[in-house]
């Protein structure tokens, strides 16, 4: 229960626990549905289907080639999406590395979930970063700092419905549990791996990630950038990332 | 008008339009498959959503969370007269013909399914909001209600949807009960 509920927070509290996560578990059939409609979607709606669908909506110039397509006014090009992508799975990834190493009793965290938590993520990242970008965006090796900080704090504040929604598809997770924010919290995890001398998780994860980053994630400049962008996601999306994580 | 009629100027925001679709459109038929729509009907009610925002793209401060609730909408709308037309179909059916024989048991995935669709439609759309990653504050923020009204909206569809199951369960072995 988050503490920002103006009306339920002594009340609910004051409820014996035990109680209400037995009649609030989701179902299994509901759990096994859950999953076959996953498994449904993946199989019929590939990215052809998508694109297929997007051409009946707009018409074929929608889907050509952005090349010859110019843009007055809006939403900015994005071309160097894929390097934003290919950079946020890498960071996400080892922030969540980082974190999974802890043990963090705050985020419960397995491996087995990063790469799955750090696809969605970014995926949903790179749409709202876009959106907010009124310049066309460069790459990220020849982005500044600045520019790579307001792209984690993206990451930072889509991560934990990426990750709400995930342990709710994957787990039997109680809708108590579910709605704890003070039980569940992995950007306080992430805060405490980037902060307070345990960094070191940190740059363990970049050092064992070595080869595979394309050498995008410069451990240093993760490491400074992290904290940044997660007070600037406190400050900026506080209906998602609570100021309580970085108390 | 040039001979590829409108589709030959291009909106300036299409682009953005374009990658929103690209990674929008599979979540939310997703989102209103998880709350009981059928692939085409979750399809159906995407398009018409997607449709609708292209037309006010270049205004529209929060497209995922809009696309969601337009979408939802557009799938009660049909859904309802869908279901509406296959009933009097049916009766219609069952008034010219002999009786059909019994209707084969439902397996699982259709029981969660008409329990699904037996919730009232707002807790059905605040527990499709909810599988898809939203906070009762957003929840709450996007259908205009507060937050304390979404989280008993998600514990009663919750509970609705076990209770639901559950029955079912006790009747089958009730049943199985009798027969043995």
């Amino acid at each position: 229960m988050s503490a920002r509920d103006d009306h339920g927070l002594a009340t609910r509290r004051a409820q014996p626990k035990s109680t209400r996560v037995a009649t609030q578990h989701v179902h299994p059939a509901f759990e096994r549905f859950l999953r076959a409609v996953r498994a449904d979607i993946e199989s019929r709606l590939t990215p052809d289907v998508v694109q297929e669908r997007l051409r009946r909506l707009t018409g074929p110039a929608a889907t050509a080639p952005a090349a010859d397509r110019t843009r007055s006014a809006g939403v900015p090009r994005f071309e160097s999406r894929a390097g934003w992508a290919a950079y946020g799975y890498h960071v996400i990834r080892l922030w969540l590395l980082a974190i999974a190493a802890t043990g963090s009793p705050r985020a419960r965290l397995r491996r087995n979930d990063v790469d799955e938590l750090a696809v969605e993520t970014v995926a949903r990242a790179l749409s709202s970063f876009r959106d907010q970008e009124l310049h066309p965006l460069p790459e990220p090796r020849t982005a500044d700092a600045a520019l790579k900080a307001a792209f984690l704090t993206e990451c930072v504040r889509h991560l934990p419905y990426v990750n709400r929604s995930l342990r709710l598809m994957t787990e039997q997770v109680s809708f108590e549990e579910f709605e704890d924010t003070d039980d569940i919290d992995l950007v306080g995890a992430l805060w405490d791996c980037a902060t307070t001398g345990r960094a070191e998780e940190l740059r363990r994860a970049a050092r064992d990630a070595g080869g595979e980053g394309e050498g995008e994630g410069d451990a240093d400049e993760i490491v400074t950038l992290t904290p940044i962008a997660i007070r600037s996601a406190v400050q900026r999306y506080p209906e998602a990332v609570t100021p309580g994580s970085i108390a | 008008m040039s001979p590829r009629g409108d589709r030959g100027a291009l909106p300036a925001e299409l682009p953005g339009f374009a990658d929103f679709f690209t990674a929008e459109y599979p979540r939310v038929v997703h989102s209103l498959m998880r709350a009981g729509a059928t692939y085409e009907e979750a399809e159906d009610a995407t398009q018409d959503a997607m449709q609708e925002l292209l037309r006010t793209w270049a205004d529209c401060k929060c497209p995922a969370g809009w696309v969601r609730t337009a979408a939802w909408h557009a799938y009660c709308k049909k859904a309802e007269r869908n279901r509406r037309r296959l009933v009097l179909e049916s009766r219609t059916a069952h008034l010219s013909g002999p009786a059909p024989a019994a209707p084969p048991e439902p397996d699982e995935h259709k029981r969660v399914l008409e329990a699904l669709r037996a919730l009232p439609p707002r807790q059905g759309q605040v527990l499709a909001l909810h599988l898809d990653g939203y906070s009762a504050q957003e929840i709450a923020a996007l259908l205009g209600v507060k937050a304390s009204t979404v989280r008993s909206n998600l514990r009663h569809a919750i509970a609705a949807l076990r209770s639901s199951l559950e029955n079912h369960e006790e009747d089958e072995g009730g049943s199985h009960v009798r027969k043995g």
